[in-house]
C-alpha cells in the first residue's frame, strides 16, 4: 500500500499549508485591550481547531492536484486449485455421436458434450487456471494457462467445430506439457487429456513424454470416450497376435501412461453421464492449495482527497458564516 | 469643533499652592486677597489701608494692627494626555480633544497657567509648558484631534518628572489606562509630586452591547497580537466582570496617591467634571 503522486514536484506547494498558523482568513477587529479578554479554553480550542481545518483543506486541496494514486501491485493469494490444461481431440470422430453415427435431431455429439461439460467444469473451479490445447494431425495452442475462464470457455466452445481426420496424441501431449515450463512449480499441475481414440507413440516420442511428464510433475487424466462397439482401454485381446500397438491403439497408449513416473488415471466414458462423472472425479482430486498473484490496478485517490478538503472547506465556510464584528 | 453650550468646569484643589503670581486659588502666602488670616503690626506690614481701627483701639498698649490675608494665587493645570494606541477605539480621540479644549478654556477663565504633554514615546510627543497665555494651546488641540501617534507603548516615565512643572500642579491624567501594572506605577510614580485627577475614558462598545454568538478576530491595536474569540453569553458576562474588576483595582491605585478617578463616558460633558470636583474637593 504505498501512495504515490502523478505530479509530485507540486507537493512543494504544501508550504502553503502553514499559511492559517499565521493568519485566519476571519475579519480583524480592533479592542482596545485584548489583555482585558479573560481566558477562555473553548475559544482557544476552536481557534486551533480551525488552523488545523485550514491546513488540512489547503494540504489536501495540493495533494489532490498532485493526482495521488496507489500504485498496481500484485497480491499473493492462495486457493486450493490446479493448473489445468486440456487437451481435445479435434479427430473427425469426436463429431459423432457416443454410439458412433453421425448426430441427428437432438442428439449430441461427443465433442458437444465434452464442451457442455467441460464448460460447466471450467466456470465451477474458481481459483485454477485453465489453458487449451487441440490437437489433430497438428497441435494448437489455444489459450494459455491463464484464470480467464471466459477464453478457456470459449476456446473449448471453438474445439467443438468440425476437426481432421488424425489424431496426433504425443504432439498434443508435447504441447501440453510445454504450458508449464514457465510457471510456477508450487500449484498441482494436471493434463486432461479428452480423445475418442488413440494412436501409436513412437519410441522415441515416448522416452521423450516419460521425461517431460517426470520432469513438470504433471498429473494425468485420460478421458476416452468410447464409441460403441469400438476397443477400449481395459480391454484384452482375443488373439496373442493381436496385440500389439497398431491393432489396439488404445490398450498400448493406456500402457504407457501407466509407466510414467506421475500419477495417472484413465476413464472410460461410454455415455454422456460416465463422462461427467470422470470430470466431477478430477474436480475432487485436483484440489492441493495454490500460491497465484492477482494484479490489482492502480486506483486514483484525488477523489477522495477532494472529498476531505470540501469537508475541512466546509468547516472554514461554517466559521466564516458565524463571523461578528465589534460594533463601535 | 466643539459645541459652545458649557465647555468650562470648575475645578478646586486642596492644597494651598505657594505661586506668586495671583490667581483664584487660596494660597500660603499673605497679600491681596480676600480670606483674613489674622492681624500683624502695622510695622511689619505696612499698610495703612488695611489698619484695623477696631483691633487697634482694643489694644491696651496702643499698637496699631494691620489686618493680613491670604493672597489667591495661580496654579500651573498640567493636561497628561495618553496617545497610544489603544486610544484609537471608538471615539476617544474626539474625547480627549474636547476634553484639552474645556481645561484650556477652563484653566484660562480661572486665571492658571494651562500646559499639555503627551505620553508618547519620542519624537511624536506633544508638549506645551504652562503658559498663560490665552489660546495657546489651540495648535496642540488640533494635533489631538487627528487622533493617537502612530507610536504603540507609552514614553519612559522618567521624562515625566523633567517636563512637568517643578511646582505643584494639577494634573489630569486622560487615558484609558490600559496599561500593565509596571506602566502604572512608573507613571504614577513620575506623578507624585503633583495633584492627579485620573480620567478613565472607556468605550462602553468595549464591554458591552458585544454580539451574543459568534466568532470574533480581534486584534490587540498596541502589540499587534491577534485573538479568535467564540462570543457567547458567559463569554460577555466574564468580561464585564474583568473590565469591573479593573475598575474597582484602579480605583484602589489612584486613591492611594490622594484622588477618585473619574470614570468618564464616551461623550465630554463639563458638568460631569464640575460635579466630580464638587464631590471629590
Amino acid at each position: 500500500m504505498n501512495i504515490a503522486f502523478d505530479r509530485p514536484v507540486l507537493l512543494v506547494a504544501l508550504v502553503l499549508a502553514l499559511l492559517p498558523w499565521w493568519r485566519l482568513p476571519l475579519r480583524v477587529g480592533e479592542h482596545a485591550w485584548l489583555e482585558m479578554w479573560p481566558p477562555d479554553g473553548l475559544s482557544t480550542g476552536i481557534d486551533i481547531g480551525l488552523r488545523i481545518a485550514a491546513s488540512l483543506a489547503i494540504a489536501a486541496l495540493i495533494a489532490g492536484l498532485a493526482r495521488p494514486y496507489i500504485g498496481a501491485q500484485t497480491v499473493e493469494k492462495i486457493a486450493r486449485g490446479a493448473h489445468v490444461v486440456l487437451t481435445l481431440d479435434r479427430s473427425l470422430s469426436m463429431d459423432q455421436t457416443f454410439a458412433g453415427r453421425n448426430p441427428q435431431g437432438g442428439e449430441e455429439s461427443k465433442s458437444e458434450t465434452a464442451r457442455r461439460l467441460l464448460t460447466e467444469f471450467i466456470g465451477e473451479r474458481d481459483h485454477d487456471l485453465f489453458g487449451v490445447v487441440s490437437f489433430s494431425t497438428r497441435p494448437m495452442a489455444v489459450v494459455p494457462l491463464s484464470d480467464d475462464r471466459r477464453a478457456a470457455q470459449a476456446a473449448v466452445a471453438a474445439a467443438a467445430t468440425r476437426g481432421l481426420a488424425f489424431t496426433n496424441v504425443a504432439a498434443g501431449l508435447f504441447m501440453s506439457l510445454s504450458y508449464f515450463k514457465d510457471t510456477r512449480a508450487s500449484a498441482s499441475r494436471a493434463i486432461v487429456l479428452i480423445s475418442d481414440g488413440a494412436a501409436e507413440i513412437d519410441f522415441r516420442s515416448a522416452e521423450h513424454l516419460r521425461a517431460r511428464f517426470a520432469e513438470y510433475d504433471v498429473s494425468l487424466y485420460w478421458i476416452f470416450l468410447r464409441t460403441a462397439g469400438s476397443p477400449g482401454i481395459f480391454d484384452a485381446p482375443d488373439e496373442p497376435r493381436n496385440d500389439n500397438a497398431k491393432a489396439m491403439p488404445e490398450r498400448y497408449l493406456h500402457r504407457f501412461f501407466q509407466s510414467l513416473s506421475t500419477p495417472y488415471k484413465a476413464y472410460e466414458a461410454e455415455n454422456p453421464a460416465a463422462l461427467a462423472e470422470a470430470i466431477s472425479d478430477i474436480g475432487r482430486l485436483e484440489r492441493r492449495p495454490l500460491v497465484y498473484e492477482q494484479r490489482l490496478p492502480r486506483r486514483d485517490l484525488s477523489g477522495w482527497v477532494y472529498a476531505f478538503a470540501a469537508v475541512m472547506l466546509v468547516l472554514g465556510v461554517a466559521s466564516k458564516a458565524a463571523e461578528r464584528e465589534l460594533v463601535v | 469643533m466643539i459645541a459652545e453650550t458649557q465647555r468650562e468646569f470648575v475645578y478646586r484643589i486642596r492644597w494651598r499652592p505657594q505661586s506668586m503670581r495671583p490667581g483664584a486659588h487660596t494660597s500660603q502666602r499673605s497679600g491681596m486677597g480676600q480670606l483674613f488670616s489674622g492681624y500683624a503690626s502695622l510695622l511689619d506690614h505696612p499698610d495703612p489701608r488695611r489698619l484695623d481701627l477696631n483691633a487697634s483701639v482694643r489694644d491696651p498698649y496702643g499698637m496699631l494692627y494691620t489686618r493680613v490675608f491670604r493672597q489667591r494665587a495661580a496654579i500651573p493645570v498640567m493636561l497628561l494626555v495618553d496617545r497610544s494606541a489603544s486610544m484609537r477605539f471608538g471615539d476617544k480621540a474626539a474625547f480627549t480633544a474636547a476634553f484639552a479644549d474645556a481645561t484650556a478654556r477652563s484653566a484660562t477663565a480661572t486665571g492658571d497657567a494651562f500646559g499639555l504633554l503627551t505620553l508618547d514615546d519620542g519624537a511624536r510627543a506633544l508638549h506645551l509648558p504652562p503658559t498663560f497665555k490665552r489660546g495657546a494651546a489651540q495648535g496642540v488641540i488640533e494635533c489631538l484631534q487627528e487622533g493617537p501617534s502612530l507610536g504603540r507603548r507609552l514614553g519612559e516615565p522618567r521624562a515625566l518628572a523633567t517636563r512637568l512643572p517643578r511646582e505643584r500642579a494639577l494634573v489630569f491624567l486622560v487615558s484609558d489606562f490600559h496599561w500593565t501594572t509596571r506602566e502604572l506605577d512608573g507613571v504614577l510614580d513620575g506623578l507624585a509630586r503633583h495633584d492627579v485627577v485620573p480620567v478613565v475614558v472607556w468605550h462602553e462598545r468595549e464591554y458591552s452591547a458585544l454580539p451574543r454568538r459568534g466568532l470574533m478576530s480581534l486584534q490587540d491595536p498596541e502589540t499587534g497580537r491577534r485573538r479568535t474569540l467564540y462570543m457567547r453569553p458567559r463569554l460577555a458576562e466574564r468580561l464585564r466582570r474583568a473590565y469591573a474588576e479593573r475598575r474597582a483595582y484602579l480605583a484602589r491605585q489612584f486613591m492611594r496617591q490622594g484622588r477618585r478617578p473619574l470614570f468618564a463616558g464616551a461623550r465630554f460633558d463639563a458638568s460631569v467634571l464640575t460635579d466630580h470636583f464638587l464631590r471629590t474637593a
